[in-house]
């Protein structure tokens, strides 16, 4: 069982966190990784692709009587080869993605953690740190805005992906 | 398990049969239905070219050079499905729906009632239970296979051997609609 | 682009083989190598040792043209093949007919030579303690329902009847035949009927045996058999006198 990586969508389709992790050495427990490397790479903008479009087919097919909660949110994972994709999405859609492999089931409750503790406590309860990350065009290639670089959330969110039976 | 819907596409991505066996989904236009096909066939073909990349590590090359390498050598094929890389399935709150892929590029998908142990706990889970379910849908992926092969045997019977049924064209036999029937019940 | 690849387009993928490529291919000549790749190895002739390959040419001992004819074992060809061909020789009548009706009575005279000739290997294969000539109606349907029907399609026909209305008229019936069960006739085809060329074998058979007769199929389906079909066998006026005169 392995978390490989967690993305972060903001409702503009851009990549604004992107956590990956490089399982080496499994007995010492440490894992290197990298952040915020691939936001702008086609893995992110292939997935964002997919993810959008499996939850336009999930919203579709899935019975319209049922309450609108519902629909918006029913997709709940995917499997591509040997990667489960777990995903959620908050109310102002801001996507939250988890890869894992295969033998994981659900991952909503982590996700929901990241979101509701994490992501509100460092991020927009931080009056230091933007919440709106759209990318505006002047922005030269080496800058880090449009990204989370909070050191804080980076931190809490790899102790606690990282405290995790399963990772 | 319940079975909502079976659907067939060709090569290209055309839907080729569509039946919705038990109910239990939206009922779409046949236009939508189209569409619906398009897309599922569009992500399985970026899923493919995701996969490698997730984790630096490439996996699925080998494993998509010869899925069936051994037919020379032990005279007998392990696995008809073809599906390596690409989309394997969906899990969403309502339904489970599955991607089968014959080695000729026939995908076959099913969309069944979704996995009752994942899913239904609406309560915060602990780890520990997390852990303790561990591949339950991996399960449920097996079960989906089972269906899956027997449906490309009908196929393969009930729709290859038809010379009326000219190849890559919407399948109206009914003897197909019986087979298809009798299996799911 | 080099020359070489504009006057062997084939020759393009087969020159990005490398020797190393004989594992994944199994076993087989492979041009990009040579002789080379034709060599024996431990792995090739395991291959070969343990005849897990098919052997093409018909002359080999196998071959069912080397086997006794007048064997009793049952021959079994593979059903799937068996509707390949079947499924081509529809396709192939169809394309050259002008309509069902048409599309049926080429089916009928496909058959037909496959009756005459069955026939006589039936006959043959009875052995000539044992056979004896049908001479009666009767006799020659039960044959055919029996015997016949099952050297041919491994099963005994359904159902033999007689019809109330017209003395000359029998019907054999079948609940799956053989040869049409994977075929499903599209709406805009009518009553057409595939086993037409089932009703050919019967009528081959019969009018090699002198017993002259119309054998047409018909779908009458049931419950559970969607596919069941009537051969109604229609026999000329002519054999019912020469039957009179015989037996009364």
């Amino acid at each position: 069982m392995a978390i490989y990586s967690f993305f972060i969508f903001d409702r503009h389709c851009n990549c604004i966190y992107n956590r990956e992790f490089t399982h080496l050495d499994h007995t010492n427990g440490t894992s290197v990784g990298q952040v915020n490397r691939n936001n702008d790479s086609n893995t992110s903008k292939l997935l964002f692709g997919i993810l959008y479009s499996l939850k336009t087919i999930s919203s579709k097919l899935i019975d319209s009587e049922e309450s609108e909660s519902i629909i918006s949110n029913a997709l709940k994972s995917f499997t591509i080869g040997n990667y489960r994709i777990h995903y959620l999405e908050s109310l102002t859609r801001l996507k939250f993605v988890l890869v894992s492999d295969n033998d994981i089931d659900n991952l909503q409750t982590v996700l929901w953690e990241l979101y509701s503790n994490y992501f509100i406590r460092n991020v927009v309860q931080n009056s230091l740190s933007p919440v709106e990350f759209k990318q505006s065009d002047d922005i030269k290639e080496n800058e880090t805005s449009g990204k989370i670089n909070n050191s804080n959330f980076i931190n809490e969110t790899d102790d606690f992906l990282q405290s995790l039976p399963f990772f | 398990m319940k079975v909502y819907s079976i659907y067939i596409l060709n090569k290209a991505g055309g839907l080729i049969y569509q039946n919705d066996v038990n109910a239990g989904l939206n009922k779409l236009s046949a236009n939508d239905y189209l569409v619906l096909a398009g897309t599922l066939h569009g992500v399985h073909a970026i899923s493919a070219r995701l996969n490698p990349t997730i984790n630096g590590k490439d996996t699925t090359s080998e494993a998509n050079a010869s899925p069936n390498a051994q037919i020379l050598t032990t005279g007998r094929f392990q696995d008809s499905n073809g599906n390596r890389s690409g989309l394997h399935s969906i899990e969403t709150d309502l339904f489970n729906l599955y991607v089968f892929q014959s080695l000729t590029g026939i995908k076959f998908i099913v969309i069944t009632s979704p996995n009752p142990v994942v899913y239904n706990i609406q309560t915060v889970k602990k780890r520990e239970d997390v852990i303790a379910s561990k591949g339950e849908l991996n399960k449920s992926y097996e079960e989906a296979n089972g269906v899956f092969k027997q449906l490309y045997v009908i196929y393969s019977d009930y729709v290859m051997k038809d010379p009326f049924y000219s190849l890559d064209m919407p399948i109206k036999s009914h003897l197909f609609d019986a087979k298809v029937k009798e299996l799911i019940s | 682009m080099s020359n070489e690849d504009i006057i062997l387009p084939s020759a393009s993928s087969l020159s990005t083989l490398s020797i190393s490529d004989i594992s994944r291919t199994g076993f087989g000549y492979n041009p990009s190598v040579g002789p080379a790749s034709n060599s024996i190895t431990p792995e090739t002739s395991n291959i070969l040792l343990n005849r897990k390959t098919i052997t093409l040419t018909p002359t080999s001992a196998n071959s069912i043209y080397d086997k006794n004819i007048n064997s009793k074992k049952i021959n079994e060809i593979s059903l799937s093949s068996l509707s390949f061909l079947f499924c081509e020789i529809v396709n192939w009548s169809h394309k050259n007919s002008k309509g069902i009706q048409d599309l049926e009575t080429r089916l009928n005279g496909l058959g037909y030579q496959i009756g005459q000739r069955f026939l006589e290997l039936n006959k043959l294969r009875e052995g000539f303690k044992t056979s004896k000539r049908e001479i009666r109606i009767i006799e020659v349907l039960q044959f055919i329902h029996g015997t016949f029907w099952k050297s041919i399609f491994g099963k005994v026909a359904n159902e033999l009847e007689k019809s109330q209305d017209v003395t000359n008229e029998y019907m054999i019936i079948d609940n799956v035949p053989l040869i049409s069960k994977f075929i499903s006739i599209p709406k805009d085809y009518g009553n057409l009927n595939c086993a037409a060329f089932m009703a050919g074998i019967i009528e081959g058979a019969l009018d090699s045996a002198s017993f002259h007769a119309d054998v047409t199929a018909h779908s009458v389906p049931l419950d559970g058999f969607p596919l069941r079909t009537v051969f109604l066998i229609k026999f000329d006026e002519s054999l019912m006198i020469r039957e009179s005169l015989r037996f009364s």
